[in-house]
């Protein structure tokens, strides 16, 4: 799933972003997301990938998971618990968290010295 | 909120790097298939906590600690504790008979064809080569102009 982020402001005295949140495919401007002030020093400022992920890690998946969950979703779903029932199952919108924590490739490079 | 760990790994030739981002205070489990042989803290600090029977051994490591040799935890039960927020990495055998030597290099040095380089931070220059994090080398028998500008480079060997 991908995620986007916008800065609507750079605070240079305090060292902090001002940053909106949303999902990538979400159907909502995302100036309609909540905004909220991210010290840089809790970043990862080596590049722009690193910064971008750092983002998004720490403050960006949450902001959106939290807007996500206190918003009713199209689909009715529910969760399912407890011994499986294949035939009970037909039918029912089943609501599953993602597995987000999954391992990731670094992007190395081989070079030639 | 509950503290996460969020793994990295690459397999290169002849050895694979991990990485972990953690948050405070979260737990990471290893388990006696180990291969870390290495492992730099690029920023943060971890303890590392050994189950030994009924007793737990800790020791904590932090950038000061430069690379740690970190062969003696390969068959042991570990927990690992980002105790502020952390970010390290780590050099690994594919083959735990396999052993390796580590060392980060500062300034010019002679290379050999068993070894590799890796840069871990920054942006140093080798041989007139900015290199950026991740970027690793295979070496040769010869000489290697360092400009270390503030990054950090290791040198690992094989034995």
């Amino acid at each position: 799933m991908k995620n986007i982020f916008k800065i609507t402001e750079y605070l240079p005295d305090t060292q902090q972003i001002v940053v909106r949140y949303a999902r990538k495919n979400t159907h909502k401007d995302i100036d309609e997301f909540v905004k909220k002030a991210v010290d840089l020093k809790e970043l990862d400022l080596y590049d722009c990938e690193t910064f971008s992920k750092s983002l998004m890690r720490k403050y960006g998946e949450s902001s959106i998971e939290k807007a996500e969950n206190e918003t009713e979703g199209f689909n009715k779903c529910e969760k399912i618990f407890g011994k499986l029932d294949i035939q009970n199952l037909i039918g029912k919108v089943v609501e599953v968290d993602s597995d987000e924590y999954r391992r990731e490739i670094i992007k190395m490079r081989r070079v030639e010295l | 909120m509950t503290p996460k760990i969020k793994r990295l790994i690459k397999k290169c030739e002849e050895f694979y790097i991990c990485a972990e981002y953690g948050d405070k205070d979260a737990i990471g489990v290893e388990y006696t298939g180990r291969l870390t042989m290495y492992q730099y803290i690029i920023s943060g600090s971890t303890s590392f906590n050994l189950v030994d029977g009924d007793k737990l051994i800790q020791e904590i490591y932090t950038r000061e600690n430069e690379l740690v040799d970190v062969k003696k935890y390969l068959n042991e039960r570990l927990l690992v504790v980002a105790e502020e927020n952390l970010f390290m990495v780590g050099f690994n055998s594919l083959d735990r008979n396999v052993d390796w030597d580590g060392k980060l290099v500062k300034d010019n040095f002679t290379g050999n064809d068993k070894s590799w380089l890796v840069c871990f931070d920054g942006y140093p220059v080798v041989n007139g080569q900015e290199l950026k994090r991740w970027d690793y080398a295979k070496l040769d028998n010869k000489e290697y102009d360092v400009n270390i500008n503030d990054g950090v480079i290791g040198v690992f060997t094989k034995l």
